[in-house]
């Protein structure tokens, strides 16, 4: 009656439940299987970090910073947990900081509908953290985060720092826990005064410079980080590319990055570097388009460059980066909202 | 005692007391919300072979205390052995039977038959064996060489 195997294949969420009672050692036999078997072992076993800008519901509306690890993770608790108890004894976390290869600090835009009313926004617009108008594809290859504008007090980090050196980063994820709630009231009235229905979150609660360091310290062979959205000094940026050696995707599209702080991709990512994503941070004369010249002659293994919404770089200087590059590298452009 | 009755995707019509298939969620909200006792519930997902096996599973459980929302770690063979005696099955019916569990919620069932399937991940050997287990095709997602390649990196972390 039956056939020797199983007739259709069991759906991916009976093999996500299976898959996290399998022991850990086994979870590299089972990554080799498939595409999405791997996806979800590494997943179990902790190979990529990924913030996310949701608040759970359960969640204290007096705890802004909530530390919120992948889901389905079980096998780290959330560290919000994990400093006080059930903390993982130094001898097992830096096996597992070897295991992660991409970060992802999680504060992308989403490109909702109704962002078209945030546009005539009254304050200047670098303050404004974002350009509503990310394309669909700049997202596409991870789930959009909801950034509401009622979730706008929530920021998160990845929860490998607390993991790693619960007494150095906590003071220091304290500090910024400490800052949005000050500054949650008086958000909240400013915008209701204004009627700005801003889908973004405040810069104040994007600041993640203070956990760069940690990153260059404790993960040097990461090989993807984004810093979508998020608010970085040019020092602990340096600090950050200086450490990591293997990097090979990054993400700084709609950071406050100057052109201190872009000059040092040229510096340091001069190899390994694939991926490179600006969007959003060549315009109203922020930064000066020499640097993306400067990022096209420099980093030999750039092959892609991520350039939406960068109404500052224009097509002569495409020409030229192109030329530099000897046409090596790939501009992916797109419309400008202004 | 009242009775439910049940047809399975083959039309066998099963009739059970409503003590014993209350374990399963499906059926115990579909019983109590529409209230409706006599109309046999078609299972269209469950063949007959299955569900013998499911009920089973309901006959060693009946007597069971509800399970605890949050569910507890347990190793991956620590179960009692009526349940280790009634997962001894071919690993296609157990695929079905999972599939089951889960369509009709019986989180108990659906506990042992995942640990019981990660046990067989454990037994197997290499990928090449849970590869012919799960009847999962070989993808050109990497070749063989990055997959001996991605296996040593990970086996020099891990130690």
């Amino acid at each position: 009656m039956h056939s020797k195997r199983p007739t259709k294949p069991l759906p991916n969420e009976l093999i996500e439940l299976i898959l996290k009672k399998v022991p850990k050692s086994k979870l590299v036999d089972t990554m080799c299987v498939s595409k999405s078997w791997h996806a979800t072992s590494s997943e179990n076993m902790g190979c990529s970090r990924r913030g996310t800008s949701s608040r759970p519901a359960s969640a204290s509306r007096h705890s802004p910073l909530k530390l919120s690890p992948t889901k389905h993770d079980n096998s780290m608790p959330p560290p919000v947990v994990l400093r006080r108890r059930n903390s993982l004894r130094s001898h097992t976390v830096a096996p597992m900081a070897k295991l992660i290869k991409s970060l992802d600090f999680g504060l992308a835009p989403n490109p909702i509908a109704k962002v078209e009313h945030s546009l005539p926004s009254k304050k200047p617009i670098l303050s404004t953290p974002k350009t509503p108008s990310l394309p669909l594809s700049a997202l596409s290859l991870e789930s959009p985060i909801p950034f509401g504008s009622e979730r706008r007090m929530s920021t998160t980090v990845p929860p490998k720092h607390t993991q790693s050196s619960p007494s150095s980063s906590n003071s220091k994820l304290e500090n910024i826990r400490e800052k949005p709630s000050l500054h949650i009231e008086t958000e909240i009235q400013v915008f209701k005064k204004e009627e700005l229905k801003s889908p973004y979150g405040s810069w104040s609660h994007r600041f993640v410079s203070p956990l760069l360091p940690l990153v260059a310290q404790l993960i040097p062979h990461l090989k993807e980080i984004s810093l979508k959205g998020c608010h970085v000094n040019a020092s602990d940026f340096t600090i950050l590319l200086e450490s990591l050696t293997q990097l090979e995707k990054l993400d700084v599209s709609y950071s406050t990055l100057k052109t201190q702080g872009l000059s040092q991709i040229s510096r340091f990512c001069r190899h390994k570097l694939v991926h490179l994503d600006i969007s959003g941070i060549f315009k109203l004369g922020r930064n000066k388009s020499d640097t993306i010249l400067d990022i096209s002659a420099y980093c030999t293994g750039l092959t892609k460059i991520v350039a939406f919404d960068c109404p500052e770089i224009f097509d002569d200087i495409l020409e030229d980066c192109k030329a530099l590059s000897q046409n090596r590298i790939e501009f992916v452009t797109g419309p400008s909202t202004e | 005692m009242a009775s439910v009755k049940l047809t399975t995707s083959d039309d066998k019509e099963y009739t059970l007391d409503r003590e014993l298939i209350f374990q399963s969620n499906l059926i115990k909200n579909m019983v109590t919300d529409l209230d409706v006792f006599d109309a046999p519930i078609p299972l269209p997902n469950v063949t007959s072979s299955t569900l013998d096996i499911v009920i089973k599973y309901l006959k060693i459980h009946k007597d069971d205390p509800p399970p605890p929302d949050k569910p507890i770690e347990k190793a991956v063979d620590d179960m009692i052995d009526e349940d280790k005696e009634l997962m001894k099955l071919e690993f296609n019916i157990m695929a079905d039977v999972i599939l089951a569990a889960n369509y009709l919620d019986i989180p108990g069932l659906l506990d042992i038959g995942c640990r019981t399937v990660a046990w067989h991940i454990k037994q197997c050997k290499d990928y090449h064996e849970i590869r012919e287990k799960f009847n999962i095709p070989k993808e050109l997602w990497r070749s063989e060489e990055e997959i001996a390649e991605m296996k040593k990196e990970l086996n020099g972390i891990l130690g």
